[in-house]
């Protein structure tokens, strides 16, 4: 979950701008859409208008799949990119992207000594610094960036609070330092360390860090008639202020052809994962986690491969869903309708779902046709999968579901990780090294779970309560 | 009581209302019995004559446009101090 900020409702402003441009036809309109968020005389948010617009230009080029190395002519209109795009297919493998133009460089220089200084007679700031790297001038303190090593000791001994701390956002939020600076001082994703947690995204302020958007081509193939099916996932039914049938309902006036919900995907992985855990401690495995958060499965197979005997092989609820769509619907697209970009990741990997589109995007689309999410009272659309299911979108929801499984809990001890931070990576990396107390370990890479994916909407806690509100209303009951 | 409104139609809600909803949690308490927040369906600002820049949200028949947790709650500080 990130706090608002413009550089989202920028996001949010201009994928509807495109989607719009698309459905009426005018894509030959494109390159206005720097124009009309920046107008003449209107205010800019960095120097001047001009460099805000060109940094549109570039996070557009970004939604689009184009990154700054696909640019070889600059003079290359918008709209040429956009039906590049949707005329050949076009889809990357690459997820995020950082438009240079809009990379702040932030320095991370760490500690600073603000003006706040008074340049004390104690200058304990000096005295405690074991490194010798900090110094006078003109009265004031001063960090040699040589010699600090950012142990902090400074800021703490400093009275006047004068001593900041200077993060880099991305670079802080980053669980495992895939984010680091070029030769250019401009921040740039390693792929091969990645895990997609999307946390880089909402952590930039300047709103850098662009996700490509597959959105549009999903929206041709409803223009060229083609048979789509969307995949939902439990965690869409807290997102917009209305029940989910209305929003599974709008879905449909999208043009979509058939809405299921990834909870009956869940069901099967509910009972899978179970018996796997059963099977394995029964054999003697100390512990098993969960591997329904495809960020954290990212995490052990890029650097904690120690710990992967222990990761469940059992398959998340998308998955299994998409295999039960493709039996239904023999020969549609398949789209996944995501909270997070780390599914976009899994859909690519995996090769069942055709397209992921991010609940933000889906606002965005509903927002570009005109659709409001009505105000009846319709319950879920096929209402197959139980209450255990749909709390899959919330934190501890799998483990709550495998223990309402297991017959009597079956002496099912769980723990859970409800969001990966440095921290929480340091202990999963310990922990293949000692027993721990519990034997069942949810893992989740975001905060509050799927509720708090990087490209939700709504506020974690509220869609939390509406999600319980709902089964409640509805009195959808345990399935199992 | 004061009905605080905040407007759930698609515009509004994903250019900031859904934020919003937010507010319960930053209220003081001397609130409790005085408020109530509720959603509604597309109030009408976002287009036409009276267009306003979106998310809005209505304190009891006011509306305020452009509207952030902050700025309703001066309103309220506003509405209750007199
Ligand atoms: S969407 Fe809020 S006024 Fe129309």
């Amino acid at each position: 979950m990130s706090f608002i900020n413009n550089a989202t409702l920028i996001r949010r402003d201009i994928l509807s701008k495109l989607i719009k441009l698309q459905l009426n036809g005018n894509i030959g309109e494109t390159d206005r859409i720097p124009l009309l968020i920046r107008p003449k005389n209107g205010n800019a948010s960095r120097c001047c208008i001009h460099k805000d617009r060109a940094v549109l230009k570039y996070k557009i080029m970004g939604l689009l799949g184009f990154d700054t190395s696909d640019e070889t002519d600059e003079l290359t209109p918008l709209h040429k990119y956009f039906m590049e795009m949707l005329e050949n297919h076009r889809t990357v493998n690459k997820i995020l992207s950082v438009v240079d133009e809009a990379c702040s460089s932030c320095d991370s220089g760490n500690f600073v000594v603000t003006n706040m200084c008074r340049g004390c007679v104690g200058r304990p700031c000096m005295l405690n610094c074991n490194k010798n790297a900090i110094d006078f001038y003109k009265g004031q303190a001063i960090i040699d960036k040589e010699k600090c090593v950012s142990c902090g000791l400074c800021q703490k001994a400093c009275p006047y609070h004068a001593i900041i701390y200077t993060p880099v956002p991305c670079e802080e939020a980053c669980p495992v330092k895939a984010i680091n600076k070029n030769n250019n001082g401009k921040e740039h994703i390693d792929e091969s360390n990645c895990i997609y947690c999307g946390k880089c995204t909402e952590a930039c302020p300047f709103g850098a860090i662009v996700e490509r958007s597959d959105v549009f081509l999903v929206v041709q193939g409803i223009q060229k008639q083609k048979k789509t099916v969307a995949l939902v996932a439990p965690a869409l039914a807290g997102q917009f202020k209305t029940n989910f049938g209305n929003i599974i309902d709008a879905i449909k006036i999208l043009g979509f052809d058939a809405v299921i919900e990834v909870a009956e995907g869940a069901e099967i992985t509910t009972q899978n994962e179970a018996a796997e855990w059963q099977h394995k401690t029964a054999n003697g495995q100390p512990f098993m986690t969960t591997s329904c958060c495809p960020s954290f499965v990212n995490l052990v197979d890029k650097h904690i491969t120690d710990l992967k005997p222990f990761v469940s092989g059992t398959k998340s609820p998308m998955f299994y869903s998409a295999q039960l769509a493709k039996q239904e619907f023999p020969g549609a697209v398949m789209v996944f309708f995501s909270p997070c970009l780390a599914k976009k990741h899994e859909a690519q990997q995996g090769g069942l779902i055709d397209y992921v589109v991010s609940f933000e995007e889906l606002g965005a689309w509903m927002l570009a046709k005109g659709i409001e999410t009505g105000n009846s009272n319709l319950p879920p659309a096929r209402n197959l999968a139980g209450c255990d299911s749909r709390l899959y979108a919330l934190a501890g929801g799998v483990t709550n579901a495998v223990k309402n499984y297991l017959p009597n809990n079956s002496g099912l001890k769980p723990f859970n990780i409800n969001g990966l931070g440095k921290e929480e990576v340091r202990s999963l990396k310990a922990l293949t090294h000692k027993t721990p107390d519990f034997n069942f370990l949810e893992v989740m890479s975001c905060e509050n779970g799927c509720i708090g994916g990087c490209n939700t909407i709504a506020r974690p806690n509220i869609a939390r309560r509406q999600i319980e509100n709902e089964m409640q209303k509805h009195d959808i009951k345990k399935a199992v | 009581m004061t009905e605080i409104t905040i407007c759930s139609g698609t515009l509004c809600y994903i250019m900031g209302g859904a934020d919003i909803f937010e507010i319960e949690t930053k209220l003081s308490e001397m609130y409790n019995d005085k408020i109530r927040i509720k959603a509604s369906t597309c109030l009408g600002f976002c287009e036409g004559e009276n267009k306003q820049n979106p998310p809005c949200v209505m304190v009891g028949n006011e509306l305020i446009p452009d509207a952030t947790i902050e700025k309703i709650i001066n309103h309220l500080k506003r509405l209750y101090t007199r």
